[in-house]
């Protein structure tokens, strides 16, 4: 099966200037050589820590931001070959939902025309317009009547829902959501997410997902992809990897993530210091400065993504070890 | 209309009454200039009759007459029409044209912005009024080059205005969002970035409108404005000047005229400002003491 989505080696470097003459003072590698799919009808979500480059990833896959490197196929067209033209067709299929619904919704407009925009860009007539923004306006659960109203008069809650439904317009397949509900109240959380599930169900609709709230992935995923600085440390389908995760790096995600069960409390592995910087990023593995099991070959050398089970990909030298002992009680205590 | 509405309901309600008397000042400017050809002909406010040089002021000529005998408050109606059809033109030629330029300045953040903002800066530090006097050095005196040079020495300071506004606004969410729908940039900027510096625009406008009628009459004063005898209030306080103190209306009459205007004008833009942002520092309700 092809996949919907099929990033390739996706790079996105941003050059540094510094000083009164703008020199070029170094390049930061937001995202350096990314490879993921989407399925149809799947959910893949991100996740990582805030500056992982999940964000510039989200948009560097919509060529909102343009990609230094790599490849990206979309329904089987080569995105970054397409011109102005198809490029606009294209996006009559992608979407996104933003993070923040107080700064995605121009506050100069109405909801209607916020959730109408899609129609009158790609050329749909008046009457075509009204009709599809009645029926998005349902679809998220709010009514025909709120077409009228400024976003400042809606909820966090109903301004998101508003952000879908811009999302929905003319009937896209993949819907990017770049932590669409990480902004919102919990209790508005459980109903943002449930409305997504419910759309992904009747739509058919392919999600990457992007998140850093690990119970949320567990509840919406199919599949998860792990990144840390610029690239991903593991892919695995949902069970396989909170079962048995392989990578110290998501081993210390889902440590650090608090469980009410108190079954599944791990045992705390927080990775000592700070994210490194992505301007000048460690040598070898990125993760090894922090990696409690790191040895002498992680510093020298990256790890190439290898395939330890079906659909579950991990960059570490070490991980043959960690899959062969998956009930790994092997945890240095203390360190 | 709802707009002006608002802002009235404004005023009134935070007891802004200077404000609301500037806005009454320019009303009866405004429906002067508007009737002046069906308050005064225009012979009237040029036609020299030495017979009544420097007449005081009577109920034949209720502000007196100039020099040559010309009714004052004839002058002084077709001069407001000069004054704020110059000042309103040129305001308007560099509100689009600054607009313009920040506009693409802000939006595409590249080399050539970078040097167009550079050559802005350098206008910039020369004063305004040596700029339009060069200006009009080149274009040659008259009503037309003064409202250019007005504008075009004023399109810098608004470039520079609009361009940092356009250049945040640009990478706001809500623009990102519209782009990953297929929007062009044009849509983008007139549609998503435009539109959320109105407020901007207007305030900035009616305060820079005070300036270009000062500014219309100090150059008129130095009779780089319009030629006599078209009348315009600073090019009839230099033609009368020598009569100041033997027959001070002649002069004064304009010279009251353009300070009320001007200070009319100010007040209305700061009630403006206040109205658009009430977090500047002169709002607050002002209570009576």
């Amino acid at each position: 099966m092809t996949p919907l989505l099929d990033v390739a080696d996706l790079a996105v470097h941003f050059p540094v200037f510094r000083g009164p003459l703008r020199r070029k003072a170094g390049t930061v590698r937001a995202v350096d050589g990314v490879s993921l799919q989407v399925f149809r009808g799947e959910t893949l979500a991100l996740v990582g820590e805030s500056g992982c480059g999940k964000s510039t990833l989200a948009r560097a896959v919509l060529r909102l931001q343009e990609p230094s490197a790599g490849q990206l196929r979309f329904e089987g067209q080569d995105l970054l070959r397409l011109d102005r033209r198809a490029m606009k067709a294209a996006r009559r299929r992608m979407r996104m939902v933003f993070q923040d619904p107080h700064a995605s919704l121009n506050p100069r407009l109405r909801a209607g025309e916020i959730v109408g925009e899609a129609f009158d860009i790609h050329g749909c007539t008046r009457r075509e317009r009204d009709a599809g923004v009645a029926e998005l306006l349902t679809l998220v659960g709010l009514g025909p009547e709120h077409a009228a109203r400024f976003p400042h008069e809606f909820s966090g809650g109903q301004r998101q829902r508003i952000g879908i439904a811009r999302a929905l317009a003319l009937h896209p397949s993949l819907v990017v959501c770049d932590e669409p509900v990480s902004a919102l109240d919990v209790s508005v959380q459980a109903q943002i997410v449930n409305l997504l599930m419910e759309l992904q169900e009747r739509l058919g609709l392919s999600y990457l997902f992007i998140s850093h709230d690990l119970h949320l992935v567990e509840f919406i995923a199919d599949r998860v992809a792990v990144m840390y600085l610029g690239r991903i440390v593991e892919t695995a389908p949902i069970q396989s990897l909170y079962a048995a995760p392989l990578h110290p790096y998501t081993q210390a995600l889902l440590a650090a993530s608090p469980s009410i069960d108190p079954d599944r409390r791990h045992q705390h592995v927080v990775p000592d210091g700070e994210v490194p910087s992505p301007l000048s990023p460690p040598s070898g593995c990125a993760f090894h400065p922090r990696c409690p099991f790191a040895i002498a070959n992680c510093r020298a050398e990256m790890p190439p993504l290898l395939t330890l089970a079906p659909g579950h990909d991990v960059r570490c030298w070490r991980a043959g070890e960690w899959a062969a002992a998956p009930q790994r009680a092997a945890i240095p205590v203390g360190s | 209309m709802t707009g002006m509405l608002a802002f009235l309901r404004f005023l009134l309600g935070t007891r802004r009454h200077m404000a609301l008397l500037g806005l009454a000042v320019i009303a009866v400017f405004l429906a002067a200039a508007l009737l002046a050809p069906l308050l005064y002909s225009w012979p009237s406010a040029t036609l020299v009759n030495l017979g009544h040089a420097l007449a005081r002021p009577s109920l034949a000529f209720p502000l007196g007459a100039d020099e040559m005998g010309r009714d004052m408050i004839a002058r002084l109606v077709w001069g407001a029409r000069m004054s704020l059809i110059v000042a309103g033109a040129s305001v308007g030629v560099a509100l689009l044209l600054g607009l313009l330029i920040g506009g693409l300045c802000g939006y595409y953040d590249n080399r050539a912005s970078f040097i167009t903002m550079r050559a802005m800066d350098a206008i910039i530090s020369f004063p305004r009024i040596l700029v339009a006097i060069m200006l009009i050095t080149i274009l040659g005196p008259g009503a037309t080059s003064l409202t250019l040079a007005i504008a075009i020495s004023s399109v810098p300071v608004f470039a520079r205005l609009f361009r940092g506004p356009i250049l945040s606004l640009k990478s706001r969410d809500f623009v990102l969002a519209s782009r990953s729908l297929g929007a062009g940039d044009m849509r983008l900027l007139f549609r998503h970035v435009m539109p959320n510096i109105s407020a901007l625009i207007i305030v900035q406008g009616s305060i820079s409108l005070a300036e270009a009628v000062l500014i219309a009459s100090g150059l008129s004063f130095l009779s780089l404005g319009p030629q006599p005898p078209v009348p315009e209030w600073g090019a009839m306080i230099a033609q009368s000047r020598a009569h100041l103190l033997s027959t001070p209306h002649v002069v004064l009459v304009p010279g009251i005229a353009l300070f009320v205007l001007v200070l009319a004008l100010n007040l209305v833009g700061d009630g403006l400002r206040d109205f658009a942002d009430p977090k500047s520092g002169h709002a607050g309700p002002r209570v009576a003491s």
